[in-house]
Formats: structure tokens, C-alpha cells, sequence
């Protein structure tokens, strides 16, 4: 709890001091913003990693092998990354770069749930005969 | 969290701010120019360790 609003506070203060930077150089604003979203998701990094450790534990209690859930964490940190980075392109106002970023994005998640998509089209044509 | 990083990119972006605008005043355009330049570059270099943490932390963690 004391995190997100740690978090909150400082992605507001510095929005607050991209508007005033914004004016006179607004290349450094938008540093401003990459080095607040950058701090923002180190800070959040413990707690990721108790949950990814919750969920490790958890399949490996309900055993389900590990390398099906491996896609799906993949997924979680391709998404993670593009939302912050298309985020910054819109802020750029670089609207076509920002699109560009979401469909890489989308392609490689994709691709990263391809061993998935994979099993279980395997399993549709052993049932199917 | 690495706020310090933050307000140290702040206080770059204020000081090239109030330097572009005292060189583009004095007529030197393109000293203003090489300023701002000089600037981004400063703050990209203290930067990059930062983001690279990150990419690394995000493989380790989504077990790429």
C-alpha cells in the first residue's frame, strides 16, 4: 500500500516538473518521464518477484509443468514494456511509432505463446483422430 | 526508488532550458543548439545503465 502511493507521488511530481521543463526543453521532459517510469517499475521489482515466486509455488503445488506457464509470464513482460514504451512515444507525439510498438508487441507475444498454441492444437488433432 | 535520478534529470532540463533561451537571446544559435544537444546526451548516458537494469530485471523475471 505505502508502495503505490510512493509510486503515485513520485510519477506525479514529475509530471509536475515535465510541465515546467516542457517549455524551454522538451526533450528533457520527456527524459523526465522515461526516468520516472524507469525508477517507477524498479521500485515495483520486489514485489514482482514475491508474486512470481507465489506463483511458482502454486503450480508447482497444483502440478501443472512449469514451461506451459512459462508463455504466459513472457506475455506479462512483453506487455509490461509496451505500454510503458508506446506510452512514451504517444507522450513524444510520435503517434506512428507508438502503433508501431503495440503490433511488435502484439507479434512477439504471440510468438512467445506459440509453444502454447502449438500444445493445444496437438491435443485438438489427437482427440480429432 | 531512484529519485534522485529524477530530479537530477529535472535540474538538467532547467539549466539547459534557461541556457538555450540566454544563447538564442545573445544571438548564438547554434551554441543554444549544441546545448541542448550536449544536454540529452548527458542525461541519455545516465540513463542507460538504468533501463538496461530494467530489460534485465524484466528477463530474469518473466523468465525470458
Amino acid at each position: 500500500m505505502g508502495q503505490v502511493m510512493q509510486i503515485t507521488l513520485v510519477c506525479v511530481v514529475t509530471a509536475l516538473l515535465a510541465a515546467a521543463v516542457r517549455k524551454g526543453a522538451p526533450e528533457a521532459a520527456l527524459l523526465l518521464g522515461l526516468a520516472a517510469a524507469v525508477a517507477a517499475l524498479l521500485a515495483l521489482s520486489e514485489s514482482l518477484r514475491s508474486l512470481m515466486d507465489f506463483f511458482a509455488e502454486l503450480t508447482a503445488r497444483a502440478g501443472v509443468p512449469n514451461e506451459l506457464f512459462i508463455p504466459l509470464y513472457k506475455t506479462v513482460g512483453i506487455a509490461l514494456v509496451v505500454k510503458v514504451g508506446s506510452g512514451l512515444c504517444k507522450d513524444a507525439g510520435a503517434a506512428a511509432l507508438a502503433s508501431a510498438v503495440e503490433i511488435a508487441g502484439a507479434v512477439c507475444a504471440l510468438l512467445a505463446a506459440l509453444p502454447l498454441l502449438q500444445k493445444a492444437m496437438d491435443v485438438l488433432l489427437e482427440l480429432m483422430g | 526508488m531512484d529519485v534522485d535520478l529524477i530530479f537530477r534529470i529535472a535540474a538538467i532540463g532547467i539549466l539547459v532550458a534557461v541556457l538555450n533561451q540566454l544563447l538564442v537571446r545573445s544571438g548564438r544559435e547554434e551554441q543554444a543548439m549544441m546545448t541542448t544537444l550536449a544536454g540529452l546526451v548527458v542525461v541519455l548516458m545516465m540513463m542507460v545503465r538504468q533501463i538496461s537494469e530494467l530489460f534485465q530485471l524484466i528477463k530474469t523475471l518473466f523468465g525470458f
